[in-house]
């Protein structure tokens, strides 16, 4: 195996523990979530053998209220089909939902839109709890991967984050958090929740356009990497973007447990990038040979079948059998129709970011892990020394290049 | 969905005039950042300013868009580097915007610093927000206290939170990798002593010997390999060989190989080298793996173990000074079972050691005596047993020659008396 960080006959090269949760009573069977298709697949497979397959304990109104507000959680509770029509219900919505979000609600998602939630953050729960518990190495819940709900807000498909709600499970008993998002929107909410605690690293793949304003000079950034990519982003380029930073991330953060979203809206066909399943699952395959507990989250897809087949994927390389099933599900193909990008990342840009996050992340030695509440950004004068070499570098580098 | 590249001469005028617009932006960001640490591009727009324009590629969006781009910051995506690099687009520098619609009014800024810098369009509006309604709550870790209790779950059970199963976990026994465990079938009673290692590898190669023939193995090199290489050369050879390269230490700035080669002539250097590597080193290192003193140093090319060779147990060869130094033994009151696992002990470590205890320094005795408390340590831990060792681990190519007189002429009587005693 070319893609790991350690070596596969390890004493526990392939083999892990692996808890995997699944809800079958929610959902219409006519239009099923990704996640139902994706455990379909894993049956056909013969997936199940190799893992321990739950049904996640439903999450409640007190469990969202860990984190999202009590109004916000009322108002998703108090949805159905009948009042969606009612102009009270219509300024709710507009207080609550982001006009991506209002797009999406028109569909039959409402019909079932809370039980979805609680199935889904059950699953992130039990999932944690799992791994709290030590009863497993990795465990897996692809109906969940909720990234950007915010507190009080829902954002795309995000209504209720169970990323959030599993990472704040975590902390019960992992002093560290890794949070890696490959998902194709940037995974802000998760970072907003945690970004005043070292507790929790997010580190972030994702549009360009998605980037929010760094709060600069700011200790709080050096634990919230972001790596904003072009249209076209193929499997290379993510690797070799992806591979050093969570290396360096690794190494430096010395993370106890990882999470992992694996939106399958970055696979080619859905919005602007080109993944195959290749490339995405590599990045699950990466992280796994870390042999550190891992949670394994779904996220977005419109095209459900290869969301499907993404996730099935990924769920063979958690058991270690990734390799067995690359032709069967045809990992290595594009299936969009053909209308074929360019990787709009070049070599050069990918080095760019992969730079600036290498040496953010390098910042992290020289910096005392510190517990900190509401730190006001760093002043100028405690590194000034620094400052001006780097600005001396930077200007000198300037007037060489052809800028 | 494309945009083209604005360079010509016309162009340029505009173009510096959606510059100026920018960079009196840049300037307006750099006012809000103050001390910068690690993100300095700010200072670099201003530079820029003063720069050649001919050298920015900018791009202007020449599509209206749905929301219209209404760029009171211009919208202009600079990259460094140079255009060579992007063939990949089949174009010259490619940087598109997407075509759906990114939210307008967004300036573009540089979020990567030194000498490479990325820029990117954020939202100005758009920063992290902080404050009891956006950040969670982060909860205690309480793993130390935590392990098998439930109680301090929030507000739920957790054993009912870890869900329902409907598979179990398969059976992970079965399948557990077999690697790093050792040697399942080994039954010896002194396992992972140099014998018991010498054993098991004999027997292996045997078995291997068997299943592919002995043609193969010739052919493939395992008669020159190992411990076979060590019946290359007889006992005297042997301890030539061991005197020679301790007496010839790289330290002392000597260059044991040559006066190796000029003591066998009857030898190529290829045997010579291969006695080397296969016995010599092997066998240091097995003993020296074995030593629990804290001071060893598996790089010290000079480390020498000395024994001496004459504890011998009734299955070595008789010889003069071995019958006296095992009378010497009967006489003290030890039993007679301790004595025969000291002597056991050596006996499968003493193989390997002849090295004359010529050349020690002060310092080493206390090495060697140490040494010998070592192994006496590690006899003692073997269950009583009556058995004999099978002889054809002591009896192949094993001619031990007794070093006694000469331990005699350096420690003199005192010590070994001691010893003996097993003290």
């Amino acid at each position: 195996m070319e893609n790991t960080a350690s070596l596969a006959t390890g004493p526990d090269g392939r083999k892990r523990r692996v808890s995997y949760f699944f809800e079958p009573e929610i959902g219409q069977p006519t239009d099923p979530f990704p996640s139902h298709m994706a455990h379909k697949l894993i049956l056909t497979y013969g997936l199940d053998r190799h893992m321990e397959i739950s049904r996640p304990y439903l999450a409640g109104v007190f469990d969202f209220t860990q984190f999202h507000s009590p109004e916000y959680i009322q108002f998703l509770a108090s949805l159905t089909p009948m009042n969606n029509k009612d102009p009270s219900v219509s300024l709710n919505k507009s207080r609550f939902f982001d006009l991506d979000v209002n797009r999406h609600t028109n569909s039959t998602i409402f019909n079932g839109l809370f039980d979805y939630c609680r199935a889904s953050a059950g699953g992130s729960l039990s999932a944690a709890v799992k791994l709290n518990r030590q009863e497993a190495d990795i465990a897996i819940n692809w109906a969940g991967g909720m990234h950007r709900a915010k507190r009080d807000r829902a954002s795309g498909f995000s209504f209720v984050n169970d990323v959030v709600l599993a990472i704040a499970e975590l902390l019960k008993v992992f002093k560290r958090v890794l949070y890696i998002d490959i998902g194709f929107r940037h995974g802000d909410a998760v970072e907003e929740a945690f970004y005043n605690t070292d507790r929790v690293m997010t580190v972030s793949f994702h549009t360009y356009t998605d980037t929010p304003f760094p709060r600069d000079g700011d200790r709080r950034e050096l634990y919230s990497l972001k790596a904003p990519l072009k249209n076209g982003l193929k499997d290379k380029s993510l690797r070799n973007l992806f591979r050093p930073v969570i290396n360096k991330a690794m190494q430096v953060y010395q993370p106890e447990v990882v999470v992992l979203q694996c939106g399958a809206d970055s696979l080619a066909g859905d919005f602007t990038f080109n993944l195959k399943v290749k490339g995405h699952g590599a990045c699950l395959e990466y992280i796994r040979s870390f042999n550190v507990p891992l949670m394994v989250l779904g996220g977005g897809g419109s095209t459900f079948r290869h969301v499907a087949r993404c996730w099935c994927y990924e769920t063979a390389i958690a058991v270690g059998v990734g390799e067995q099933l690359e032709e069967e599900l045809k990992v290595n193909e594009f299936h969009y129709k053909p209308n074929f990008q360019p990787d709009f990342n070049t070599a050069r840009d990918i080095e760019i970011i992969r730079n600036g996050l290498l040496r953010q992340l390098s910042q992290l030695i020289h910096v005392p892990s510190v517990q900190f509440q509401d730190t006001p950004p760093i002043s100028a004068a405690t590194e000034p020394a620094e400052v001006d070499m780097e600005k001396r570098q930077v200007t000198q580098n300037l007037r060489r290049s052809k800028l | 969905m494309g945009f083209k590249r604005t360079f010509d001469a016309e162009d340029v005028q505009e173009l510096n005039v959606k510059n100026a617009r920018q960079i009196s932006y840049c300037n307006k960001l750099a006012k809000l950042d103050e001390g910068v640490p690690y993100r300095v591009s700010l200072e670099k727009s201003s530079v820029v300013a003063g720069d050649d324009i001919s050298d920015l590629y900018g791009y202007k969006c020449e599509d209206d868009v749905e929301n219209g781009f209404e760029t009171s910051a211009p919208f202009s995506w600079i990259t460094t580097g140079l255009c060579e690099e992007d063939s990949q687009s089949g174009a010259t520098t490619q940087s598109t915007l997407s075509h759906e619609s990114p939210e307008s009014d967004i300036p573009w800024r540089p979020v990567y610093s030194e000498e490479d810098v990325y820029w990117c369009p954020v939202s100005p509006r758009k920063t992290v927000p902080i404050g009891p309604d956006y950040q969670a709550d982060i909860p205690e870790c309480v793993k130390e206290e935590a392990s098998g209790q439930s109680g301090q779950a929030v507000g739920y059970d957790e054993e009912q939170v870890t869900g329902k199963c409907v598979i179990p976990m398969p059976d992970c026994e079965t399948e557990v990798c077999k690697i790093g465990k050792g040697r399942k079938e080994c039954i010896c009673l002194d396992k992972g002593s140099i014998r018991c290692v010498q054993q098991h590898i004999m027997e292996n190669r045997e078995d291997l010997f068997e299943t592919i023939g002995y043609d193969r193995c010739l052919n493939l090199g395992l008669y020159e390999m190992g411990e076979e290489v060590a019946g290359k050369l007889t006992e005297d050879e042997e301890d030539l060989f061991h005197e020679i390269v301790y007496s010839n230490p790289v330290s002392m700035d000597r260059d044991f190989w040559k006066h190796l080669k000029s003591a066998f002539p009857s030898r190529t250097m290829k045997e010579i080298v291969s006695y080397y590597f296969n016995v010599f080193i092997l066998r240091r290192r097995a003993i020296q793996n074995r030593s629990k003193s804290l001071d060893v140093d598996s790089d010290d090319d000079e480390w020498q173990v000395e024994y001496d060779n004459t504890f011998y147990g009734a299955e070595t060869p008789s010889d003069d000074k071995a019958e006296k130094s095992l009378s010497r033994d009967e006489e003290e009151e030890v039993n007679a079972n301790e004595d025969s696992y000291m002597s056991f002990e050596y006996q499968s470590n003493a193989i390997y050691s002849r090295c004359p205890v010529k050349n020690r320094e002060e310092s080493n005795i206390g090495n060697y005596w140490r040494h010998c408390n070592d192994l006496v340590d590690q006899s003692y831990s073997f269950d009583p047993c009556d058995s004999i060792l099978p002889d054809h681990c002591w009896t192949k190519n094993i001619d031990l020659l007794p070093t006694s007189n000469i331990i005699d002429e350096i420690f003199g009587q005192d010590p070994w008396d001691d010893f003996s005693r097993g003290k």
